[in-house]
């Protein structure tokens, strides 16, 4: 199997007037997707808010881009598919996605160096 | 048995509702909104962790060391922490001890909390709203659901509320033993509001009610473990609640139209629950003074206990409701009084009541068109009995109720056509 990078966007509005209940919901959707997935689970990690960039030969650095984006990287899976259409359709399941977020789908690079 | 479940089903309110009275109690009230986003930071910080990572192993403590971190962190970057350094810095260096501390005496701080909320300086329905936030962490969603409010008009009543108790700064540790008994009195109106805010079946589509009622009981029977606050009007309200709980699947059909205690399944009404609201009961007797819960809990053990409802003491229910004129005399104690009046024969009595509440009642209230409908039929003025329905209907408020008069109605229609052999 191959593995795959799920980078997660989300706008961080959504999450703005969640009641404590409806987070509680959000970590068990989360738990479930994972449980569900199974062996084609692999990690995952999840990114604060704070965050900085540099840009080109300058260096020149930015703030943000700040959790109030509409679209930030909030965090990513790597997950083992056996090909590129069944990583998507695996993602399909991804709770961000009922919140109005998006999954993007990349294939690690894998070519035996021998 | 459900209620049970709840403590894990409801993890996360019941620590916002924790985290906030123990953080408000550390910190101050005046840091209330501060503590409350670092709350819900803690909970994203949660939802991001945990839902990739895993739940930790001692969730509670876990969410209750994050939010304290972020409170502290936000304190020092606005510079206030320097105010609190002197009280906090002993605890705050042992930061286990932090939780440990808290963790020991978290019911006292969340009795002062609740205590804290029932201000006289809050009009009733801000001191249930408040508590239901503050207290027992309901989000401005479901509040908003159990009111029948726009989620943006309860978030600014709250907030009004707040700003209202801020001018008291640290006001939940202020609160001296003398000043939490005569509150007292005003926390048991506000949780008995509240349990009825729950049980009502206006909203009963709301998944909320349950809850509401629970947290109700919860802290009810928290004031009852404090030896030094418990009061027989305080057993009295807790034995109404749990009378009144035990029917609380039965009050309701699958669809959410109410079911009157006549058509209840007595089967489906929780046995233990009722016996634990008879202890509590005999407890509310060694008193001189009679509250409105003694009354109110009394006419509900009488339900409860009645092998059905032709079987209901309406003579003592009767007597029972006429006390209770004396501290409730709204139209809805009086109407209930006319259908107990007519239960127990007294017909007569009971119309004249009714048709004098009518002539002096301004608001067009559907429950007294509904008791007028009621006793006509049973006395078999059908046609009567209709009209009066078709006008509760017209003025009921709420589809369930409007629902449960159509479905009286529609059995009335039945019963008043001419028999066809």
């Amino acid at each position: 199997m191959n593995k795959y990078m799920l980078i997660l966007f989300e706008s961080g509005d959504s999450y703005a007037n969640m009641t404590p209940e409806e987070y509680q919901n959000e970590i068990n959707a989360h738990g479930q997707w994972i449980a569900e997935l199974g062996d084609h689970y692999d990690s995952g990690e999840p990114l604060e808010g704070d965050a900085f960039s540099v840009h080109g030969k300058d260096r020149m650095v930015t703030d943000g881009p700040y959790i109030e984006a509409k679209e930030l990287v909030s965090g990513f899976y790597i997950i083992k598919a056996n090909s590129l259409a069944e990583a998507t359709e695996l993602s399909k399941g991804c709770p961000i996605l009922n919140l109005g977020g998006s999954v993007e789908i990349r294939p690690v690079m894998h070519i035996e160096m021998k | 048995m459900k209620v049970a479940n709840h403590l894990f089903d409801h993890l996360f309110r019941q620590q916002s509702g924790k985290m906030a009275s123990i953080l408000i109690g550390k910190f101050g009230f005046n840091n209330a909104e501060l503590i409350e986003d670092s709350i819900q930071d803690t909970f994203y910080t949660a939802l991001r962790l945990w839902g990739m990572k895993g739940i930790p192993e001692n969730p509670e403590a876990w969410l209750m060391k994050v939010a304290t971190n972020k409170t502290i962190n936000e304190l020092n970057k606005k510079g206030r922490h320097k105010e609190l350094n002197k009280k906090l810095v002993p605890i705050i260096e042992e930061e286990s001890d932090l939780i440990g501390a808290v963790y020991h005496q978290e019911k006292a701080i969340q009795l002062k909390a609740l205590f804290g909320c029932c201000s006289p300086l809050l009009a009733v329905k801000s001191q249930i709203m408040l508590t239901l936030k503050m207290v027992c962490g309901f989000g401005d969603k479901e509040i908003a659901n159990a009111f029948f409010m726009e989620p943006a008009a309860v978030r600014k009543a709250i907030y009004r509320a707040k700003i209202t108790l801020k001018e008291h700064q640290n006001y939940f540790l202020e609160l001296t033993d003398k000043d939490l008994q005569q509150r007292l009195p005003i926390v048991e109106m506000v949780l008995y509001l509240m349990f009825n805010e729950g049980y009502s079946t206006s909203n009963s589509e709301s998944e909320v009610n349950a809850d509401i009622c629970f947290e109700a009981m919860r802290l009810t029977e928290w004031v009852i473990d404090d030896k030094t606050l418990c009061n027989a009007s305080t057993h009295a309200l807790f034995a109404l609640m749990l009378f009144q709980f035990a029917r609380f699947e039965a009050r309701v059909d699958d669809k959410g139209i109410p079911i009157s205690i006549e058509d209840q399944n007595r089967k489906l009404w929780h046995r233990e629950l009722i016996h634990r609201g008879l202890v509590h009961q005999k407890l509310s007797r060694i008193t001189e003074r009679l509250s409105r819960f003694h009354i109110e809990s009394g006419i509900a053990a009488i339900h409860s206990t009645a092998n059905s409802y032709s079987d209901t003491d309406w003579e003592r229910i009767i007597d029972l409701y006429q006390r209770l004129l004396s501290f409730d005399d709204s139209i809805q104690v009086e109407t209930s009084l006319a259908i107990a009046l007519c239960e127990y024969g007294e017909v007569e009595k009971s119309l004249t009541l009714l048709k004098k509440l009518k002539s002096k009642s301004s608001v067009q209230f559907s429950l007294l068109f509904a008791a007028l409908g009621r006793v006509h039929a049973k006395i078999g003025e059908f046609e009567k009995a209709k009209s009066y329905y078709v006008v509760a209907i017209d003025y009921s408020k709420t589809r369930c109720e409007k629902a449960y008069l159509e479905e009286k109605l529609a059995n009335l229609v039945l019963k008043s056509m001419p028999r066809q052999n």
